[in-house]
């Protein structure tokens, strides 16, 4: 699904993050990305998504190099994934239906069946009694299950989420982590950047782990909710 | 095509509650473009109307030929014989000098004065109506009249409405200078405020583009907001001008009634107005354009 051949990333005047990497994340795999801070692992996710472009090798999403795409097309294939924030990038000058509403605004898809895509995402993150609220009126975990609303709202094969739970008590996080590994459970491939995977000790996952420039894909971890 | 036509749905709307929400800026926007346009607007409203005038004034062109004194009958009958089968001849129309010293009784107010005259002073005279009254064709007919000795003096009196209208073409030229200074200060005015729009707005495009909106998607809005004030300064425009002109309507009537004119100022609302509602929207687009080029 996800493919990673010798890809090797730096930012201008900067040391490499990783070099020559390769691995590959398959259809239903839970993926966690872990590191030290500064390691890299919200420019890996941002490589997945076409965010950044890599400095060199080759990224095939669907078997398709995203390198070889024209800018244009971009946008089209961050619509495959569903992002979710650590900092939430929530609208705080729109309700939450219209903040979940927005990815299938960008899509063309608007009345009824929007409204209905809107309340079941809402929904599934128990939010829907919290359509009319703006977002400053609700904690942070609520407002990171409404990132994850909108991430989904567009029903995307992959979710991508950066930190989700930074910020957020063990209660809160533990939520957003069942939540994602509900999504997960029905077929959506999830990937979590993640510096503490302490919080997900009940969670069967897979790990990526970037340190010293490389990344090391480790097996499915035992822990099970 | 659905989702298409869906995405510009949705930026109108989106456009329209912006505008909405900040109804006091966008109104302050819209008078400002609005007395922008007016004033270059009210210049080519004024030179329309003069054209107009000229145009009616232009049918009517015609050539004077003043006889000399004391001709007889037949000379003047052969001198007509003569003009009458030239090319550039549409009319000729003899008038002696004692009908026009009637005429000119008639519209003079003073007529003990034109009583006291102990002779009448008018010469016969010849009124031609040429086929064509570009000058062009005027001079040649004035030089082969001009020429022969029964004729005194001729004039033509299309010369003035060639002055006129080279003095419209000049008046048109500043109006355009004028309109293409205000058009870029209303560039300006929009670019600017759509720049600020693209600010507040910053969180917004930033998740847009995060969660796969293109560039079109972001700009519409921005693209519609720029031909919204623009549309709006234009309306705003038209309805002055049209108060204006509706002011200043009887004044002029007034005025052109004393001069025995039936010119009435006109302001051609689908014209003008059209040109004016779809130039201001047009600059307002092309405004919020170039702030957007200018942001990327």
């Amino acid at each position: 699904m996800i493919s990673f051949n010798n890809v090797s990333m730096r930012y201008p005047n900067s040391a490499h993050l990783f070099r020559q990497v390769s691995f590959s994340i398959e259809k239903g795999d839970f993926v966690l990305v872990t590191g030290q801070s500064g390691a890299g692992k919200s420019t890996l996710l941002k490589l997945m998504a076409g965010i950044e472009p890599p400095s060199s090798g080759h990224i095939l999403i669907n078997e398709q190099d995203i390198s070889q795409l024209h800018p244009n097309a971009i946008p089209y294939l961050r619509r495959r994934f569903g992002l979710v924030f650590q900092d939430h990038k929530l609208l705080y000058d729109r309700n939450s239906f219209d903040n979940v509403a927005l990815p299938l605004s960008i899509q063309g898809i608007t009345g009824e069946d929007a409204a209905r895509r809107v309340r079941a995402a809402l929904d599934k993150v128990g939010l829907l009694n919290k359509e009319k609220a703006m977002p400053i009126t609700l904690s942070g975990g609520e407002q990171q299950r409404l990132a994850i609303a909108r991430a989904v709202v567009s029903r995307p094969s992959i979710v991508i989420a950066d930190e989700p739970t930074g910020g957020l008590d063990k209660t809160a996080s533990l939520e957003i982590m069942q939540l994602l590994k509900a999504f997960n459970d029905v077929g959506v491939t999830v990937i979590i950047a993640m510096h503490d995977v302490a919080q997900v000790s009940t969670i069967a996952y897979r790990t990526l782990h970037i340190e010293q420039q490389t990344i090391s894909a480790m097996p499915a971890q035992a822990g099970i909710l | 095509m659905k989702n298409w036509l869906n995405q510009h749905i949705l930026a109108i709307q989106l456009v329209l509650q912006r505008l909405q929400t900040h109804w006091l800026n966008t109104l302050t926007i819209c008078m400002v473009i609005g007395i922008t346009v007016t004033l270059p607007g009210l210049l080519f409203v004024g030179l329309d109307n003069l054209q107009d005038a000229s145009r009616s004034i232009k049918q009517d062109a015609q050539i004077s030929v003043f006889l000399k004194p004391a001709l007889n009958g037949n000379v003047i009958q052969r001198l007509i014989n003569d003009i009458q089968p030239l090319p550039q001849v549409k009319e000729v129309r003899f008038v002696p000098k004692e009908d026009a010293i009637k005429q000119l009784g008639q519209q003079f107010s003073q007529k003990d004065l034109l009583a006291d005259l102990p002779q009448n002073p008018l010469p016969d005279a010849l009124f031609i109506t040429l086929a064509d009254t570009h000058p062009a064709t005027a001079k040649p007919v004035q030089a082969q009249l001009q020429s022969r000795a029964e004729v005194d003096e001729v004039v033509i009196d299309s010369v003035w409405i060639e002055r006129l209208n080279s003095m419209l073409l000049l008046g048109k030229r500043i109006a355009l200078i004028f309109a293409t200074l205000l058009g870029i200060a209303m560039i300006t005015v929009i670019s600017n405020t759509v720049r600020m729009q693209v600010l507040t707005h910053e969180a917004e495009i930033e998740v847009s583009r995060l969660i796969g909106a293109t560039h079109s998607f972001i700009r519409r809005p921005f693209l519609y907001m720029g031909s919204a004030y623009g549309l709006g300064g234009g309306l705003v425009a038209v309805a002055l001008m049209f108060a204006i002109v509706w002011s200043l309507k009887q004044p002029v009537q007034l005025l052109a009634n004393n001069y025995q004119s039936d010119f009435q100022l006109v302001f051609h609302l689908v014209n003008i107005g059209g040109l004016i509602l779809l130039s201001s929207a047009m600059i307002g687009w092309i405004a919020a354009f170039i702030a957007l080029t200018q942001k990327r």
